[in-house]
């Protein structure tokens, strides 16, 4: 290192990447250093800025965070204050378990989460049929750790279930998504999680930014990237795609959505949707299942794996873990998300063939060639032949890209 | 249209290997079916056959019973009776891949002195064995089944000298079974259609043929000949070179002729769109597979008009009930008999001209039509593979067969009996028909029965139409 500048620290499952910030969008080639074993990830980064020392002048760390921190969603209309609470939260790297109505119990108890957001009403209405509904809810039904109110501004309503947090409406007076506050929220309880959870405290007082999760950080590069060109060839509209070992997460920008997709927030360029069962470490199992009853199993091995298709085809079947030896795993993540984005009676609504750009990063594509992915690409938007650049994030540029844009103090409301 | 050769079949080989290995089989091996079948003389390919000029349709009946002796009794009483091709038809546990359990009940029905099987068990006997039921026989013999994963008995069926195999991933499936997975199915067939295409000889292919009559309940034309299309496509697409297409008798002589004449122009005109015009196509056509009468007299008349029939379409093989259909399976004799009583039927009509009139052409009119749309809607899927197009209509209710008792079909779509005994839809469900299509249909169906029965009574009335 010649002169100082910001050490970028990407702490994931099973690597650690590193790269050093010289000026704006000015940086060093990115490391791969693989976790060792036993220690854990703050000592072991801990242990790398220290003998780095000398040429850092400030440290930025962000960590993928096992899929993200499990979220329950409860609120008074699916259409409104449940979408845009869901929507929000998922821009945090929160991964949405479910999304009920308080109005219409679930015979089923719910999944465990860590946070259960209530969310209804609109700031100077009328409140008595939200007080009615949440008079009614059941929240032994919805077990969670944390609760966070992000409905009404209405003291009367949050005083009949007592939150850990309130936030801002996640609807404004037009029934506009305004998810800023809730996602603000999200973000800093999970980061706060992953500073736990993974020892990163002391990196956390050193940093000169909070620990922000992965997904978020690359989904500020998305929001730049839309508004100008940082990878080579990619113009937008674009959907970019991190594939991950817990979650594969797609960025696309708002443009490509198809007029029926849930009402996004005025100021939403790029939205983040987070496929939970699509990864290829943690979430092997749930893909394993995925993929054998895929109707659309026989295009995948097609173009997966052309030269052995049938085989893979009978080993996808039958539920075979060695089937998803890499790259296998990494492209069919990279299938479904495409195909469940462009589905068109799905709930993402994405237009794929206008997309100009389809933008593959994250480190779960070990050995997969341009080639491949662009194969594995055409032939999830249904074998088109649409004129469309597909780019690999190759040098993993888009993290250091986002990281740099984190803001420098985001403290957790209380 | 998607690619007239589909390049990921590469590893065939290895899968065929492990197909036999799972058999059990120390006899075959990935070669055994190939020299078999190229020492084998000319006249007992179908494919040679089709490609013969006739007066008439060929004659084939079906026929399958458990043990080796009967089989072979069975064969050659067909042969004396003048059948152009043999059948082999296989029994439901084989059918169903449950090989155990089809050796059993062989083996116990012998020891017990009567039948525990309701079709010849192919892999029981094994493909030596299976050779020498055709000792002395030199026409073609047609593998008859009705199994969604063929690829083992294909194998074993080729290996024995078996030259036309019926069947396809939909018409296997859907009338066949409840909860087989029908793009498994399309895989599986994709290998049996490829495995045909390589084994035979250049100058006599393995012959392919579809199931058309389906579940044989009121369906419409315009399903038959898109399954039969789909299935044709399909094989092409994996090499096979010598096809037939079918259907079953309707009901209407009017819409019989009109199906003919659709299969075979839409057959050519997608054939040579997909880039495949050299493949040979034949038309077959079933008798009568509803209920049939239990009085043999009137079962005799059935047969004999259905014989007639079938000459007057310009069928290339016409497939034989017995009178002792309303029955169960038919005896040795019976099967002869109705073999003999087709042939001499047929023989009446030596070069018939093709018949037409103001009602088979509008029927032709709109089944054509029909058929157009249904097909660019398959052929438009976006989708990388015409196999996964497929898949996907059956799912999406585009290709959906009334009656069929598969959970992946949609059984969406409604017909009725019109005048004339035309079948005419009643409601389209997701078959993706015009709205001037569908006004047409509802013209020619007319007014319904003024008798007050109900949809539900009539379709139930329709079963035993001719019984």
């Amino acid at each position: 290192m010649t002169s100082a500048g910001t050490l970028l620290v990407d702490v994931g499952s099973t690597v650690v990447k590193v790269c050093t910030r010289w000026r704006a969008d000015r940086f060093s080639a990115v490391r791969r250093i693989a976790r060792l074993p036993g220690v854990s990830p703050g000592d072991q980064v801990s242990e790398l800025l220290a003998g780095r020392s000398s040429g850092v002048r400030a440290v930025r760390v962000c960590s993928s965070a096992n899929g993200g921190v499990p979220v329950g969603v409860l609120g008074l209309s699916g259409r409104h204050s449940v979408a845009a609470a869901a929507r929000a939260a998922v821009a945090a790297g929160g991964s949405v378990r479910y999304e009920r109505l308080l109005t219409s119990p679930s015979g089923a108890p719910a999944p465990p989460v860590d946070v259960l957001i209530l969310t209804g009403g609109v700031d100077g209405a009328d409140h008595h049929r939200l007080r009615a509904a949440l008079a009614g809810a059941r929240l032994t039904d919805h077990p969670h750790e944390i609760l966070v109110w992000a409905g009404a501004d209405a003291p009367e309503v949050a005083a009949l279930l007592p939150p850990h947090h309130r936030t801002t409406n996640v609807l404004d007076r037009h029934l506009r998504p305004s998810p800023g506050g809730l996602t603000d929220l999200i973000r800093d309880l999970y980061t706060s999680d992953l500073v736990g959870r993974k020892g990163l405290g002391a990196l956390a007082d050193v940093a000169e930014a909070p620990i922000w999760p992965t997904p978020a950080v690359v989904g500020l590069a998305a929001q730049r990237m839309s508004r100008r060109r940082l990878l080579s060839g990619v113009a937008a509209p674009f959907v970019l795609l991190d594939v991950g070992g817990a979650t594969t997460d797609a960025f696309v920008c708002t443009e490509l959505r198809r007029g029926r997709a849930v009402r996004l927030a005025p100021d939403s360029s790029v939205v983040r949707q987070v496929f939970t069962d699509l990864g290829v470490v943690a979430s092997r199992p749930a893909l394993l299942g995925r993929l054998a009853t895929d109707p659309d199993l026989f295009d995948l091995v097609r173009a997966v794996a052309p030269e052995r298709s049938r085989a893979l085809y009978h080993d996808l079947c039958e539920g075979r873990v060695s089937a998803l030896a890499p790259p296998v795993g990494f492209l069919c993540c990279l299938f479904l998300a495409l195909r469940r984005l462009a589905a068109p009676d799905g709930p993402h609504g994405t237009d794929l063939r206008r997309a100009a750009s389809v933008v593959v990063t994250g480190g779960a594509r070990s050995g997969a060639s341009t080639t491949q992915i662009r194969r594995v690409v055409d032939a999830a938007d249904g074998g088109s032949e649409v004129s469309r650049a597909v780019t690999v994030d190759h040098d993993y540029l888009l993290w250091a890209y986002g990281i740099q844009d984190v803001p420098a103090r985001s403290p957790v409301p209380s | 249209m998607f690619g007239a050769d589909d390049r990921c079949l590469g590893d065939l080989d290895d899968e065929r290997a492990q197909v036999i290995r799972a058999s059990g089989s120390t006899e075959l091996d990935l070669s055994t079916a190939r020299r078999y079948l190229h020492s084998l003389p000319r006249g007992r390919f179908a494919s040679v056959a089709y490609r013969r000029q006739r007066e008439r349709p060929y004659i084939q009946p079906r026929g399958g019973l458990p043990g080796w002796e009967q089989q072979r009794a069975l064969t050659l009483a067909l042969h004396r009776a003048g059948a152009d091709f043999i059948p082999l038809t296989i029994d439901s546990h084989t059918r169903h891949n449950d090989y155990a359990t089809a050796a059993k009940l062989l083996e116990a029905g012998h020891a017990e002195g009567h039948d525990l099987l309701n079709g010849y068990p192919l892999v029981s006997h094994g493909f030596a064995r299976t050779r020498e039921l055709y000792e002395g026989v030199d026409v073609p013999v047609s593998l008859r089944h009705g199994t969604p994963d063929a690829r083992l008995l294909a194998e074993v069926a080729l290996a024995a000298g078996i030259t036309e195999i019926e069947g396809g991933g939909l018409c296997y499936t859907l009338p066949y079974a409840k909860s087989y997975p029908v793009d498994r199915a399309l895989v599986h067939w994709q290998y049996v259609d490829r495995l045909c295409a390589l084994v035979g000889p250049a100058d006599a292919p393995i012959h392919r043929e579809s199931f058309g009559p389906l579940t044989a309940t009121l369906v419409p034309p315009v399903t038959t000949v898109v399954v039969q299309l789909c299935e044709l496509l399909l094989a092409a697409e994996q090499g096979v070179r010598s096809f037939a297409v079918s259907y079953g008798q309707t009901g209407s002589f009017e819409q019989d002729v009109a199906v003919a004449r659709v299969l075979r122009r839409q057959a050519a005109r997608l054939l040579a769109h997909a880039g495949h015009p050299d493949v040979r196509v034949g038309l077959v056509y079933h008798q009568w597979m509803g209920a049939f009468p239990t009085e043999p007299s009137l079962a005799w008349q059935l047969i004999a008009v259905s014989a007639a029939l079938s000459r007057l379409v310009g069928a290339d093989k016409v497939v034989v009930k017995t009178p002792e259909e309303a029955i169960g399976i038919p005896r040795i004799e019976s099967n002869a008999a109705a073999v003999r009583a087709v042939r001499y039927v047929l023989d009446m009509f030596p070069d018939a001209a093709p018949l037409s009139s103001e009602a088979i052409e509008e029927e032709d009119d709109l089944i054509d039509g029909e058929v157009r749309e249904v097909m660019d809607h398959v052929l438009n899927q976006p989708t990388g593979s015409l196999l996964a197009a497929v898949h996907r209509c059956v799912v999406s209710g585009v290709i959906d067969v009334p009656f069929a008792p598969h959970q992946q079909n949609a059984g969406r779509l409604v017909t009725d009996r019109g005048p004339g005994r035309r079948i005419r839809i009643l409601s389209p469900g997701a078959v993706p028909l015009t709205t001037a299509q569908l006004r047409r249909e509802r013209e020619l169906l007319g007014a319904r029965p003024d008798d007050g029965s109900l949809l539900w009574e009539r379709l139930l009335r329709d079963v035993r139409i001719l019984a």
